[in-house]
C-alpha cells in the first residue's frame, strides 16, 4: 500500500511538468490538471491589443451587412468568442460542408426574405486607447470567406 | 521516505468532516449540474475536442445520448448526497463530469473545472460515505478516515495552480512595467463584454501602484498553493485566500470560478459546524435505518430529477446567481479563517512575549 501511495505522489508531482510540457508542444490538453493562465500582457502602455472578428453577410442583390459575430452562433453556455474563433478561423473549418450548410439555414432565419450568398469574417487586430475607449484602430490580418451559394462544396 | 509516508498519511479530517462535506458537495454540483443538451445545436464541423480522448469521437453524441448521461449524472449526485452506494456513486459522478464537461469543451474553449470531477474521484477513498449516509446507518463496520485522498486531492489543487503560474510568469507579469492584470481587466471589460456591476469602477484606477502588485500577488497565491500542501494549516491559509481572491475576480472581472470554492470546501472542518449546531439543540430527525431508506428510496430520484429539470430551464442569470452566491460564501469563509488566523497570530506573538519577559524583573517585584 505504501509503494502504490508513493507511486502516485510521484506521478502527481511529475504531472506538473509533464502537462507544461505538453501544453507547450500541442495544446492543452483535456482532462487535464489545468487552471486558467491568462498568459501574456494585452496591455502595452495604455493601449488594448485584441483579436476580434468582424463578420460581414453579402446578399444576392450585392448587398452587404455588418452584423455581430456573437448572432451567428446559436444561444449557448459557452463563450461565444472561443466557439466562433475555433469554427471561422481556419478556412477549412470555416468552408467545411456541414458548416456552409448550417449557415445558410442560420442566416436564412436571421435575414428572412433576403438571399445570404456569402459571408466574410475580417480577423481584425483592434487597439483600444484605455486613456479614451472609443480611440480604436483597427487592422486586418486575415480574411476568411465563406461561399453560401447552392454550387458551394 | 519514513517522513514522506508520515506526511501522506497525516490529517485532521474526521469522518463527520468528510460526511458532512458529501453532503454539501452533492447538492453544490447538483445546483452546477452541467446541461450539454444545447450542444447539439452546433452543426457537426464545429465539434474539435482538445488533445486526449474526446478525439477519439468523430462527432458529439446524439441528443439522446446527451440527455442521458446528464440525467445519470444527477442520479449518481442525488446518490451521493443521500450516502448510498457512496463509493460507486461518486466514481460514477467524478467520471460522467468529466464526460459532460469534456464534450462542452470541444467546441473551442476549455472551462476549469477539473477540481469538481476530481473531488468525487478521489475523496470517496477518505471515506466521505462513513458518516451522515443510507450506507453507514445500515453498517456496522466504523472505518477511521483516510488522510492520503485529501493530502493528493490538495497536491492535485497545487499542480494545477501552478500550471497558471508558470505561464504568468514567462509571459512577464513580474516585469514591473506591465501590468498584466489591468490589461487582463480591460480586455474582459471592453472585448469581453464584462462590464456587470462594479467592473467599471476600476477602470478609473489608472496607478500601476494598484495594478503591479495584483500581478505579484496573484503568482505569489497561485504559486504558494503547491508548496504549503507541505503543512494542512498553511494550505488551509491559502486556499482561504484564493476563496478570497475569486471574489475580487469576480467582483473586478465579473468571472465565476465556482468549482474551484466547492473544491475547497472538502478542507474545511465541516464536524466543528454540526458540533456548533448540536450544542444549540439542532440535531437531525432521529429515525430507524429502515425509515432512512425509505426516504432515500423517494428522495434520491426526486432530487435527481429536480435538479436535471432545474439545470435545462433556469435562466443564465438565475443560474450565475446560484454561482456567485457560491463564491461569496467561499469567500466569507475563507475571510473568516484568516481572521481566526490572524488572531491566534497576535495571540501567540503576545504570549511569546509575555514568557520571554526577564523573569528578573518579577525577581525585582517580589
Amino acid at each position: 500500500m505504501r509503494i502504490a501511495l508513493r507511486l502516485i505522489f510521484a506521478l502527481a508531482i511529475l504531472l506538473l511538468p509533464a502537462q507544461l510540457l505538453f501544453q507547450r508542444q500541442f495544446d492543452q490538453p483535456y482532462p487535464g490538471v489545468f487552471q486558467p493562465s491568462f498568459a501574456g500582457t494585452p496591455l502595452t502602455g495604455d493601449i488594448l491589443k485584441a483579436q476580434i472578428p468582424v463578420v460581414h453577410v453579402e446578399f444576392d442583390d450585392g448587398a452587404s451587412e455588418e452584423i455581430p459575430f456573437e448572432d451567428v452562433l446559436p444561444d449557448s453556455k459557452l463563450l461565444d468568442k472561443s466557439v466562433f474563433k475555433s469554427a471561422f478561423f481556419l478556412e477549412d473549418r470555416a468552408t467545411a460542408p456541414d458548416t456552409v450548410k448550417w449557415l445558410r439555414g442560420d442566416l436564412a432565419r436571421m435575414f428572412p426574405g433576403r438571399e445570404p450568398v456569402g459571408m466574410t469574417v475580417d480577423w481584425t487586430d483592434r487597439r483600444i486607447d484605455i486613456t479614451g475607449a472609443t480611440e480604436t484602430t483597427d487592422e486586418i490580418t486575415k480574411t476568411v470567406v465563406i461561399d453560401l451559394t447552392e454550387g458551394a462544396r | 521516505m519514513k517522513a514522506f509516508d508520515r506526511w501522506v498519511l497525516s490529517g485532521p479530517f474526521t469522518t463527520r468532516d468528510l460526511g458532512v462535506y458529501r453532503i454539501v458537495f452533492g447538492i453544490a454540483a447538483l445546483a452546477l449540474l452541467p446541461n450539454a443538451q444545447f450542444l447539439s445545436s452546433y452543426p457537426e464541423s464545429f465539434f474539435n475536442p482538445p488533445p486526449g480522448p474526446f478525439r477519439l469521437l468523430d462527432a458529439l453524441p446524439p441528443l439522446g445520448v446527451l440527455v442521458a448521461l446528464e440525467l445519470a449524472l444527477a442520479l449518481a449526485l442525488a446518490l451521493v448526497v443521500f450516502g448510498v452506494v457512496t463509493r460507486v456513486a461518486s466514481i460514477a459522478a467524478g467520471l460522467l463530469m468529466i464526460v459532460l464537461f469534456g464534450l462542452s469543451y470541444s467546441f473551442g474553449k476549455i472551462d476549469h473545472t477539473i477540481f469538481l470531477p476530481l473531488v468525487a474521484l478521489l475523496v470517496v477513498w477518505a471515506g466521505w460515505g462513513s458518516a451522515y449516509s443510507i450506507d453507514s446507518s445500515v453498517s456496522d463496520a466504523a472505518r477511521p478516515p483516510r488522510q492520503w485522498p485529501m493530502r493528493l486531492l490538495a497536491l492535485l489543487i497545487g499542480v494545477g495552480f501552478a500550471t497558471a503560474a508558470a505561464p504568468k510568469v514567462l509571459g512577464g507579469w513580474l516585469r514591473p512595467g506591465t501590468q498584466a492584470t489591468e490589461g487582463h481587466y480591460w480586455y474582459e471589460l471592453l472585448i469581453d463584454g464584462r462590464d456587470a456591476a462594479f467592473a467599471p469602477l476600476f477602470g478609473n484606477i489608472t496607478t500601476p501602484v494598484f495594478w503591479e502588485p495584483l500581478d505579484w500577488i496573484t503568482i505569489l497565491l497561485e504559486g504558494g498553493i503547491l508548496l504549503s500542501v507541505i503543512n494542512w494549516r498553511a494550505f488551509r491559509i491559502l486556499i482561504s485566500f484564493a476563496a478570497v481572491f475569486h471574489v475580487g475576480v469576480l467582483v473586478m472581472m465579473n468571472i465565476l470560478f465556482t468549482t474551484n470554492v466547492v473544491a475547497y470546501a472538502a478542507f474545511v472542518p465541516w464536524g466543528l459546524a454540526v458540533a456548533w449546531l448540536r450544542d444549540r439543540g439542532v440535531r437531525a430527525p432521529h429515525l430507524s435505518p429502515r425509515a432512512w431508506i425509505v426516504m432515500a428510496s423517494v428522495g434520491v430520484p426526486l432530487l435527481a430529477l429536480c435538479a436535471w429539470l432545474l439545470s435545462i430551464s433556469l435562466p443564465l442569470e438565475v443560474e450565475n446567481g446560484i454561482k456567485l452566491t457560491i463564491i461569496i460564501v467561499g469567500g466569507l469563509v475563507g475571510a473568516a479563517y484568516l481572521v481566526s488566523q490572524a488572531v491566534a497570530l497576535v495571540r501567540w506573538i503576545s504570549r511569546t512575549r509575555a514568557d520571554d519577559r526577564p523573569s528578573g524583573r518579577r525577581e525585582v517585584g517580589v
